[in-house]
Formats: C-alpha cells, sequence, structure tokens
C-alpha cells in the first residue's frame, strides 16, 4: 500500500508490572481503511495490541504512532483527542446498566459536549445503522447479546472515529448474531473505518478473508493478507 | 470553562447527592457541626478580644490619699507618686470634686449632699496609667510606700485572666478547629469516593470515548464544593441565630459592651461559607487524585 500508515508499531515491547510480556519487539504497519484481524491463544497479546493503540496501557519499550503521533508523548487534550478518533468494542459490550439503549449511545456524545440538537439528530441514525432503532426504549438487561454488542458498536462509531478497535466483539454471541454483527462492522468499514479486530472466531475470520496477525507469546509469527484463521491450540 | 458546562456539572452534582442521600446527609451534617463549632470558636475570641481591649482602656490605679490630708499635703503625695517609674499619665481629684462625682452618680434625690451636710468622706485621688499594663504591679507597690497612701486600687487582674483564657481558648480552638477540618475533609473525599465508585463504569466510557478531564473531574468537584456549601449554610444559619439571641442579652448586660455588629457576624460566615466550599474542592480533588487515574 502507498498510503501512509494509520498505526505504526516500531519494535514494541510491553512487559506488566509482574513480568507478563504482553508483547515482544512487534513491528508492523496499518493503512487507513484496513480491517485487520489479530488472532492467538488467550495470552498471546491481543488484548495488550489494542490497549496500546488507544493508551489505556504505554509501551514498555518502542514507538507506537497512530496518525503522525507518537501517542507515548501525548500531553492530556491529545490523548482525548486521540480517543476521540478510535472507537473501542469490548467483548463485555460494558453499557451503563441504567440507561436505555439510546441513552447509552448518546452518553457518548454528552460526555463530549455535544448539544442536545446535534444528539437528537445523530442518535437516531447510528440506531437504525446497528439495526436497533426499535429497541432504543430498552434498557441493556432487556437486550440479547447481540443486541447489547450492536448498541456497543453504535456508542463506539457516534463521533465517527477513524479507527476502530474490537476486542472479541463476537464472543458473547451465537454464531448466527456473529455473522449479523460482522456485517455492521464490514459497513463501518466499507466507509473507510480501520478496523482492528482481536479474536478467536475461526468461522468470521475465515469467512471474511481479510488482513490476518497471528500473534503467539507476544511476538507477531504470521501476517497475512487474505489470510486464515490456522491457528491451533 | 463556559456556563453550559457549569450548569452541566452542577446538576450533576445535585443528581449525586440525590442517589446517595444518607451519605450526602451525614457529610453535611458533619460539615455543618464542624464549621459550626469553627464559627462559635471565632465569634468568642473576636468578641472575647473586644471585651479585653475596653477592659484594658479602663486597667489604672486609683491612689487613694489618707482622708485627712488637706488639698495641700495630697499633692505632695503627687509629687512623689510622679516620681515612680513606668507612669504614662496622672489625674488628680480632689476630694471636693470625687464627692460631686458621687452625688451626680447618685443623683439629685438620694438626699445624699443633706445626710452629709458639711462632711466630705472622699480622699483626694490620683488616678495613674501605666505605659503598659505590665508595669501597674510595680507602679502600685511603690504608691503603697508613699506616706499618705492608704490604699491603691487597681481592677489588677482581670485583664490578665481574661488574656490567659482567651488565649488558652484560642491554642484549644485551633486544635479542635483543626482535627474538625480534618474530619470534614475525611468525610467529603470519602463520600466523593463512594460515588466515584458508584460511577466507575459511567467514567471508564467517557475516558474511551475521549472526554476532557475537567469534564470527567468537574461533576465529582462540583459535588464536593456542594456538599461543604451546603454544610457551611446550615452552620452559618445557626450561628447567626444563637449569635443574634447572644447580643441580644448581651447588649443588657452593661459590663460586657458587646453589641450586635452585623459587619463582623457577616465577614464570619463568608469565611464559613468559603471554608466550606474550599474544605469540598480539597476533600473531592484528594479523592479524584487517588481513586480516578486519567
Amino acid at each position: 500500500m502507498n498510503q501512509p500508515a494509520i498505526v505504526r508499531l516500531e519494535n514494541v515491547t510491553k512487559v506488566y508490572g509482574n513480568k507478563t510480556i504482553g508483547l515482544d519487539h512487534v513491528s508492523t504497519n496499518i493503512h487507513k481503511g484496513e480491517f485487520v484481524f489479530l488472532v492467538g491463544a488467550s495470552g498471546a497479546g491481543k488484548s495488550t495490541f489494542l490497549k496500546l493503540l488507544f493508551r489505556e496501557e504505554k509501551p514498555t519499550s518502542g514507538k507506537i504512532y497512530v496518525g503522525n503521533k507518537n501517542i507515548s508523548l501525548l500531553k492530556t487534550k491529545e490523548l482525548n483527542m486521540l480517543r476521540k478518533n478510535i472507537g473501542v468494542v469490548f467483548q463485555d459490550f460494558r453499557l451503563l446498566e441504567d440507561r436505555t439503549a439510546y441513552e447509552n449511545i448518546a452518553y457518548a456524545m454528552e460526555v463530549l459536549g455535544y448539544m442536545k440538537k446535534d444528539i437528537m439528530d445523530r442518535v437516531p441514525k447510528i440506531l437504525k445503522k446497528v439495526g436497533m432503532q426499535h429497541r432504543q426504549e430498552h434498557y441493556p438487561q432487556q437486550l440479547s447479546g447481540g443486541e447489547q454488542q450492536r448498541i456497543a458498536i453504535g456508542r463506539a462509531i457516534i463521533n465517527s472515529p477513524k479507527i476502530l478497535l474490537a476486542d472479541e466483539p463476537s464472543g458473547n454471541v451465537d454464531p448466527s448474531t456473529a455473522v449479523e454483527i460482522m456485517d455492521i462492522f464490514k459497513e463501518i468499514n466499507s466507509v473507510g473505518t480501520t478496523i482492528i479486530m482481536a479474536t478467536h472466531d475461526r468461522f468470521i475470520v475465515d469467512q471474511l478473508a481479510k488482513r490476518v496477525i497471528e500473534l503467539k507469546k507476544g511476538q507477531v509469527v504470521r501476517d497475512q493478507e487474505g489470510g486464515r484463521y490456522t491457528y491451533e491450540s | 470553562m463556559n456556563l453550559k458546562k457549569i450548569g452541566y456539572f452542577l446538576k450533576q452534582a445535585f443528581k449525586n447527592m440525590a442517589r446517595n442521600k444518607v451519605m450526602s446527609f451525614s457529610t453535611i451534617l458533619t460539615v455543618a457541626i464542624s464549621l459550626l463549632i469553627v464559627g462559635t470558636f471565632v465569634v468568642f475570641i473576636v468578641n472575647a478580644g473586644i471585651f479585653i481591649e475596653t477592659q484594658s482602656n479602663k486597667t489604672q490605679l486609683s491612689v487613694f490619699v489618707d482622708t485627712a490630708y488637706t488639698t495641700a499635703e495630697a499633692k505632695k503625695v503627687g509629687t512623689e507618686l510622679e516620681k515612680i517609674p513606668g507612669i504614662a499619665t496622672i489625674d488628680y481629684k480632689s476630694k471636693e470634686d470625687a464627692l460631686k462625682e458621687m452625688i451626680d452618680k447618685q443623683g439629685g434625690e438620694s438626699g445624699l449632699e443633706s445626710i452629709l451636710g458639711d462632711e466630705n468622706p472622699m480622699p483626694h485621688t490620683f488616678i495613674i496609667t501605666g505605659k503598659t499594663n505590665l508595669e501597674l504591679e510595680s507602679i502600685s507597690a511603690s504608691a503603697k510606700k508613699i506616706e499618705g497612701v492608704y490604699k491603691v486600687d487597681y481592677a489588677k487582674d482581670l485583664a490578665d485572666k481574661l488574656t490567659s483564657i482567651v488565649n488558652a481558648v484560642r491554642v484549644g480552638g485551633i486544635v479542635a478547629v483543626g482535627i474538625l477540618f480534618l474530619i470534614a475533609l475525611f468525610l467529603i473525599s470519602t463520600t466523593i469516593k463512594l460515588s466515584l465508585y458508584a460511577k466507575r463504569k459511567e467514567i471508564q466510557v467517557m475516558k474511551y470515548v475521549g472526554s476532557s478531564n475537567s469534564f470527567i473531574q468537574g461533576p465529582f468537584l462540583a459535588s464536593g464544593m456542594l456538599l461543604g456549601f451546603l454544610g457551611a449554610l446550615f452552620a452559618s444559619i445557626i450561628l447567626f441565630v444563637a449569635y443574634k439571641f447572644l447580643m441580644d442579652w448581651a447588649k443588657n448586660v452593661e459590663f460586657l459592651n458587646l453589641t450586635f455588629q452585623g459587619g463582623q457576624i457577616a465577614g464570619i460566615i463568608a469565611a464559613l461559607l468559603v471554608s466550606g466550599i474550599l474544605v469540598g474542592a480539597f476533600g473531592s480533588y484528594l479523592s479524584l487524585r487517588k481513586y480516578l487515574e486519567v
């Protein structure tokens, strides 16, 4: 690809306080609009990879660039800017239980100080995009796992991030729902949003045939365009 | 920081308070009690100060000359008195003046004048003030040695006693105030800690979407300040009522020389309100710093 990388890791190592190795000298480039799967066994470093990208963790050594910025050096305001440009989706959804589907998505705009008018204008569009407009008044515990994940995706893309990170987004849903959720990700990706997804879902990886980065004990052991989920446990 | 943002913080602060009613109420109560005690000490110290000042001005020696002494003889005593070191002023009051003063004080109708006839039981008196109150004791001792002086009177240690009492109260007060402030601080920071815990998921979401720190911390800071302010407000109302009541009573007690002073109590209340808000802000800051990694 000729485009400059939107994410660049240079020799990144992450060692946690208890000496656990998260990533071990990882270098890679991810370009704008790519859809990348991170695969590997539990503890291989997939979650660490994602956490480093939105700076929930800082690397022990090496450099991580998002856009053109070394994100280890960001000041608080720049860090907030970074996070506005990165959406995150988790396996456990992390929705607010005391708020409806609509309010959960609206919340992500509220806390960025958007005007009520803008929020009321944008949230229904996002609800429609994730196919949840008919369930907007429901609370998370009234929704299925798949529906909750749709809301979580809606919240992650409400502020139109350039990069969407997903940590096992289909981990808590049944296979057919997982396919529907992947359709949403594909659609988001189709408008140019870069997606980096950690997953254990062999079927999805094989079906989508996107770039696959396989991690093992914190190291990249495979980086393959149009790859398959060949990881054997 | 715009008005809309402050409005949002305050709204969140009220919501937090409504969500933790019991904890918020006990925090407000503790802050109120603490600040009420603080305020009481301040009122006491200020007024004791005023009282002592008026008393100190009155601290003077009265040297009474033997009643048998004539005016000329009394003047001689005066010359001796003037030699005593440490005297600032010395005023002579003749027997006659003293008697007249007493009759005036008693009022014309007392009949004192007719009872006494030509008798004048009053002595010649010298009224002495020392350069400082500390010298009164030695002046008194020296004066007593002069021939013709039969009595030296002064409100010896009223002022001294008051000063030492006020100093003790002041020291005790500062210690008590310090402890109470710490308790208030601790309670506010605990309340904020609880609401931080209750809202940990919201905070997490806020961080993930890149909310600014002020947006995350603002509502909690506002909560703490609100609790502190409400506590101080309670304390101020009680203090004001008590002060008004006390001063209405003190007004009728002549020697106290204390009256209701709006400026004084307004100043103290303003200080309490500011302290309440500051304690609240600092208490929440402590919790935010400790429990909120941004």
